[in-house]
């Protein structure tokens, strides 16, 4: 087993990061959720296909994807929720998130930890639509100056056909 | 204010409130869908011989399979025999579906195989006669349209005026076409489909009201690369925007809009290409140049347009930018108050690597299933779905009347001295006539036909 490189207390703290992280989305602080990533973050999601013969599958960069994020564009998401003109974020979703699964290992080529979680995200909108959504999440965790920062987040949907489109974050 | 019985008798001279209701569900896909072309495919994602997509028309679900003789068809998703559904990946490679139930097996449509038909069928099935539903097929600049009317118009015919605005805006084959990259986005928003096609086919009116935070949270951001693109933030030498209603008053109503003329949208683009480098900038030259001299002899040039729809639910966004992906979006009715919305996204295929990882980039960062702009359209739809067949909401009509006297005003610009020949009825950029001839088309299909 990999994770026997990793210690209990390391891995209850990745946890702990994981739920704080969860719980700034649930809050809508979404500021404080930035600075969970480094500034060369790269935040996407695939989409899932099923392919047979010789035709690739949606896990290459260069196939269409749900979102492919950097820090700027986060941050310009993050300011569009603010301006209060956000429609689909008017009121603001209530959001649930269960996050499961989390193994974590060493990354082979430097001190970062890769992180897998599972999540269930509840999302529910001014009382009338509540819609869950499924998946999985594949991350870069760095160490900087004692802190934990997401240097890559790759989310992968069970769901290929979205209950909604997509205004919350993963 | 008022009265119910008021609201209710008020003039709907466009839209029948009915048109929404589950009641008019039913003969909607029977007479609108089964008669017109949709768009199934783009022909960049079949390439070689025995290559295959599903897609869908409508409800229905379809297989968009390149033969082996190279030629292009479009079966019904459906075994013969029990109706089991045949192909059940979203691409691939086979010369041959071989259904999961009893191994029916169909090669390039025709029923091949049934397992032991001498024993069991005694050898008296016809074969000739159990082939896949096949739909008629044409190919327009690398789109794949299917029809199941066979008496339905060319091609050719049915997107009318609309060609000239696809062939120079959109499909640009002078400059080596479209492609389309593998993946396509798949959502569903809780809404008739006919809102969205609607809104992509003339309603610019929205953008302000609905969109604001976008043109807002641009404004705050120092991220020049993701500044606003394409006209809509074009004001410096007051360009001039139009709309377009392609076969007005007559065939399938296909509708164009944000089209931009002048030389703020030409800026506007070369600053966005001067940021991704020498590269971008030659191509973008280029690409200019070859539309210019295609249309040397036009006055008044448009730059592009940048939405529209194609009757009756295949819409486009992203073609007045060349750094934006070109959104190639089909809305799937799945029920009169449910659309599946597939988006894909096609690059400009001579592109550098450059700009086509910005027109991925662009056309998801915006009206895609988690752009900044989709999801306020979507909730504008989600709220409006809330009565939209309720037991009293369902006979209020809806108001599609906008300067509805003046649909035959000249909307250029006096100053133009000469004028454009475009194809189709042009209109001012804020405008209710493509729409009210959206629904002019959507009404004639309704009232004629015998099927059910």
């Amino acid at each position: 087993m990999r994770n026997d490189t990793i210690s209990t207390e390391l891995l209850r703290e990745v946890e702990a990061f994981l739920y704080r992280e969860a719980r700034m989305l649930e809050d809508n602080r979404f500021d404080d959720w930035l600075k969970c990533f480094t500034d060369d973050v790269r935040y996407w999601m695939p989409i899932q296909e099923s392919t047979d013969g010789s035709s690739g599958s949606g896990t290459e960069s260069d196939t269409f994807a749900l979102f492919d994020e950097d820090k700027k564009s986060l941050e310009l998401r993050v300011l569009r929720i603010k301006t209060g003109a956000a429609h689909a974020e008017v009121p603001p979703s209530t959001t649930q998130r269960l996050i499961t699964n989390v193994t974590v290992e060493p990354a082979v080529v430097d001190d970062s930890l890769r992180v897998h979680s599972n999540f269930l995200v509840y999302q529910e909108r001014r009382g009338q639509h509540g819609v869950t959504f499924f998946g999985k999440r594949d991350d870069v965790f760095k160490q900087i100056q004692g802190d934990f920062k997401i240097a890559e987040r790759r989310v992968d949907l069970a769901q290929k056909i979205l209950p909604t489109t997509i205004s919350i974050f993963f | 204010m008022s009265t119910l019985d008021e609201a209710i008798g008020q003039a709907h001279r466009s839209v029948n409130p009915l048109a929404f209701s589950r009641d008019w569900y039913r003969r909607e896909l029977e007479r609108v869908f089964r008669r017109s072309w949709m768009f199934v495919a783009h022909d960049s994602l079949i390439p070689s011989n025995s290559d295959y997509v599903v897609s869908y028309m409508a409800e229905d679900p379809v297989i968009v399979q390149r033969g082996r003789d190279g030629k292009i068809r479009v079966y019904l998703n459906r075994c013969r025999h029990r109706g089991n559904l045949l192909c059940v990946h979203d691409r691939g490679n086979t010369p041959a579906f071989v259904c999961s139930y009893h191994a029916w097996t169909y090669t390039d449509g025709k029923l091949t195989g049934v397992p032991s038909i001498r024993d069991f069928y005694h050898g008296e099935i016809d074969r000739s006669k159990l082939g896949l539903v096949e739909a008629k097929v044409e190919v327009y600049g690398g789109l794949i349209f299917a029809c199941w009317d066979a008496n339905a118009v060319s091609l050719n015919d049915y997107l009318g005026d609309g060609r000239w605005w696809l062939d120079h805006f959109l499909l640009r084959e002078e400059l080596g076409g479209l492609e389309v990259i593998p993946c396509q986005q798949r959502y569903i928003v809780p809404v008739n489909w006919k809102l969205p096609a609607e809104n992509f086919g003339g309603d610019y009116f929205h953008f302000a009201a609905t969109h604001g935070s976008v043109i807002d949270a641009l404004a705050q951001t120092d991220d020049k690369r993701i500044a606003a693109t394409g006209a809509t933030t074009a004001k410096a030498d007051k360009p001039h925007y139009f709309s377009v209603a392609a076969n007005y008053g007559r065939g399938a109503a296909h509708g164009f809009y944000e089209v931009s003329t002048g030389q703020a949208p030409r800026n506007q683009e070369l600053a966005l290409a001067q940021r991704l480098g020498p590269e971008a900038v030659e191509w973008f030259h280029e690409r200019e140049r070859l539309l210019n001299e295609k249309l040397k002899a036009l006055p008044q040039r448009p730059y592009s347009f940048h939405v529209a729809n194609i009757f009756p639910n295949f819409a486009l966004v992203g073609a007045g930018s060349a750094f934006y992906g070109k959104g190639l979006i089909v809305h799937h009715p799945r029920g009169p108050n449910r659309t599946e919305a597939w988006v894909w996204c096609a690059v400009e295929k001579n592109a550098p690597a450059i700009v086509k990882k910005q027109q991925r980039f662009v056309l998801m960062q915006r009206q895609a299933a988690a752009g900044l702009v989709a999801p306020d359209d979507h909730e504008n739809f989600e709220r409006i779905s809330e009565t939209i067949d309720t037991g009293v909401g369902r006979h209020v009509p809806f108001h599609y009347e906008m300067a509805i006297g003046h649909d035959d005003d000249d909307p250029l610009p006096k100053e133009w001295k000469d004028r454009p020949n475009w194809p189709g009825k042009i209109g001012p950029r804020v405008s209710e006539i493509n729409q009210r001839d959206f629904y002019r088309h959507w009404n004639t299909l309704m009232e004629t036909g015998d099927e059910e």
